[in-house]
């Protein structure tokens, strides 16, 4: 495949191609990695919201709660937490195996399913794991900067220090978009480069370097596609998997009519949250790790030709020896084995 | 050797080669898109969610600033005393910014993109052509019979879920109208507007696109895309229905009157059903509509979509007949050539305006 400076209508054309034709390789991985972690958190948030609701009357009518109850919320929380850091972890891993598939596929070679699910669930994960990590803390210090500035300048009653930090928070903001974009393509790095994680923020941002406008124009609107893709489905989904909270909650709308909503439907709505909102979060997770690392991938390769990469160079060692004179493309980053053009 | 042919219903007639008939004519693709050979599916569908999102995005900016224009309400402490005075305040603006939307945010892009991707034959491309009299009756009959099943559809979703009465009094009061004047407004509101940029964009812009990809399949895919259009939860079935409903008219006549003429039906019945009961019971809450006559009504559909298939059928039929070229019968797509258009060659681009095109 030959790999040029794409316009934005050509990144159109060739992430829906290669969206398309991974698909049906990208879904079982995806299924496999994420419907697992997605129930956990569907368990975990009913749990949570069942608890609650149990607890509610008694927070209502200011009695003090069953002991048992408390215990279960306490152990439902840490449920909850350790799902979704699990859910976190396949989102991870089902990146670096659909950027996998569209590496091979933009790059011409062909890679199933299963070479796939290895490459998620391999070094490459990790590797993806541990950048993602790095990244998201650096994110968090930028931001805790500034609200520990706020908190404290509250504390101490201080208006000049909170609109330091309001100040800090906002020039915490304008890095993390700075970075964001200069670290978008690390997935594809590590997935097609077989990078490290550390190399990854180097090599990623040496490839946006110059295009940094062009990149954030283009997370932002394949991003606001994905997210109108998103609430397309999400929203009848919503519907279904709220079915009792949205009765419930019409119930209490119409009671003043029809008076058959007690105190007792706030627990009902409550425990009805938690399985729904665990289904919303874990398809739109999926979409989200099925489309966005297509249209990075396209990207990245886009970036790389911009970057010169893929241009033709003489063989200097063949030529000087006057042997062979033809003009042969060397890529520097050949994971699955391009072929010259 | 014998080869399987699909079901009478669906058989069409292939142009050999493109017609005399200024309807049958190919569009000269000369478009950027065409010209890089992109994937027709891929514009349908970049298209349809750039179009949406685009749309959506304005027609909530629109509503939100005509909310800070008029003001807030005195809340009363009643909910619904509080959500029928914000109807009834909202109302115009909300009218108002539908209208602009549908016109500034997807009819005018729909044909920009038209010139810009595929022709600057936008009215050709997008099937604007007249077609005979009967067809158009028969889609509006079609409509009309499709109609008490989806109003019995709505309200069986309704009372399953329980929405109070007055909720979905104060949502329907938002387009009902009290005199003559507000009801051709509504008219034209409701009923003319959607039915012209919904369906250039849905049938003409994406059905037609995504035809040259995938045939009639384009169908039920830009169906199912207009009933999620909608972000109607409760409707996304009636809503794709209706939208198979048109997909199938506009497949079938090559040309968008119609889809629109059915379109502007089941909205304008629903707001004269809202005008002639707005002093009354709204028209979605309860019990109006009887299954046995939504059953009756699906039962002629059949035949009358049956008979709107012969007749578009056997005027294309007579038109190459006329116009003394071959046809051919097979799949069911106006397609001449390829199905898709080519890939461009390796590292450069190619001229498809030459190239066959569908008509």
């Amino acid at each position: 495949m030959t790999h040029v400076p794409l316009t934005i209508g050509d990144m159109f054309d060739r992430t829906f191609r290669t969206f398309v034709r991974i698909f049906p390789r990208a879904l079982p991985v995806a299924l496999i990695m994420i419907v697992p972690p997605g129930l956990l958190l569907a368990a975990a948030l009913d749990m949570f919201y069942t608890s609650l609701g149990a607890i509610l009357p008694s927070l209502m009518f200011a009695i003090e709660p069953d002991p048992d109850l408390l215990r279960t919320l306490f152990w439902s929380l840490l449920l909850l937490s350790l799902s979704g850091f699990a859910l976190l972890a396949a989102m991870v891993s089902v990146r670096v195996a659909v950027t996998a598939l569209s590496c091979a596929d933009l790059s011409g070679s062909v890679m199933t399913w299963q070479q796939a699910l290895g490459r998620a669930t391999g070094s490459l994960f990790t590797r993806a794991l541990i950048q993602v990590t790095l990244e998201f803390s650096v994110y968090a210090l930028l931001f805790t900067g500034g609200y520990g500035i706020i908190t404290f300048g509250a504390a101490v009653q201080a208006s000049v220090l909170v609109l330091v930090g309001f100040l800090a928070l906002l020039a915490g903001g304008i890095l993390v978009a700075w970075w964001a974009v200069r670290w978008s393509q690390t997935y594809a790095v590590i997935t097609c480069e077989d990078v490290g994680a550390v190399g990854a923020f180097r090599r990623s941002a040496s490839l946006v370097q110059g295009s940094w406008w062009r990149v954030l124009g283009v997370l932002l609107l394949f991003g606001f596609l994905k997210e109108f893709v998103a609430g397309l489905i999400t929203t009848p989904l919503s519907l279904f998997a709220f079915w009792d909270f949205y009765q419930s909650y019409f119930a209490l709308m119409a009671s003043p009519e029809t008076a058959v909503a007690g105190p007792e439907i706030f627990s009902e709505m409550f425990a009805s949250l938690g399985l729904g909102t665990g289904l919303v979060a874990t398809v739109a997770l999926m979409l989200s790790s099925l489309i966005v690392p297509v249209y990075l991938s396209v990207l990245y390769f886009d970036l790389r030709a911009r970057s010169g990469e893929f241009l033709p160079r003489p063989r200097a060692a063949k030529a000087s020896h006057g042997a062979d004179t033809t003009t042969t493309l060397i890529l520097d980053h050949d994971p699955f084995g391009e072929q010259p053009i | 050797m014998l080869i399987p042919q699909p079901p009478s219903f669906w058989i069409t007639t292939r142009l050999e080669s493109s017609q005399s008939e200024a309807d049958a004519r190919s569009p000269k693709l000369t478009g950027s898109w065409e010209r890089a050979g992109r994937s027709p599916a891929a514009a349908a569908v970049f298209g349809l969610l750039g179009i949406g999102m685009l749309y959506m995005h304005a027609q909530s900016l629109l509503v939100v600033g005509a909310t800070l224009v008029t003001g807030g309400i005195q809340r009363s402490g009643d909910f619904f005393a509080d959500l029928a005075a914000a109807s009834r305040l909202l109302r115009l603006p909300v009218q108002l910014s539908l209208v602009l939307s549908q016109v500034f945010f997807m009819l005018v892009p729909v044909s920009l993109l038209v010139r810009r991707w595929h022709t600057s034959e936008v009215r050709h491309y997008l099937r604007l052509r007249r077609v005979p009299s009967a067809e158009i009756v028969l889609a509006v009959l079609a409509t009309l019979l499709f109609l008490p099943a989806s109003a019995w559809t709505s309200e069986q979703f309704v009372r399953w879920v329980g929405i109070p009465r007055k909720l979905i009094a104060i949502e329907e009061h938002l387009f009902s109208a009290g005199t003559i004047p507000e009801y051709l407004w509504l008219v034209l509101v409701v009923a003319i507007t959607p039915a012209v940029c919904e369906e250039i964009l849905f049938r003409g812009y994406a059905q037609r696109t995504l035809e040259r990809r995938i045939g009639w399949k384009a169908i039920p895919v830009i169906g199912v895309f207009f009933g999620l259009y909608h972000m109607q939860p409760l409707g996304l079935l009636q809503l794709s229905a209706l939208g198979f409903l048109f997909g199938f008219l506009f497949y079938r006549s090559r040309s968008l009157l119609p889809a629109m003429a059915a379109h502007f039906t089941n909205n304008v019945v629903l707001v004269t059903l809202l005008y002639l009961t707005s002093n009354g019971f709204p028209a979605n809450a309860g019990g109006w509509m009887d299954a046995d006559v939504a059953i009756a009504g699906l039962l002629i559909l059949f035949p009358v979509l049956v008979a709107y298939d012969r007749l578009a059928r056997y005027r294309h039929l007579r038109a190459v007949a006329g116009s003394g070229r071959a046809f051919v019968t097979g799949e069911s797509t106006d397609w001449v050539g390829p199905p898709e258009t080519p890939s461009a060659p390796p590292g450069g681009r190619h001229d498809a305006s030459a190239g066959g095109e569908e008509n």
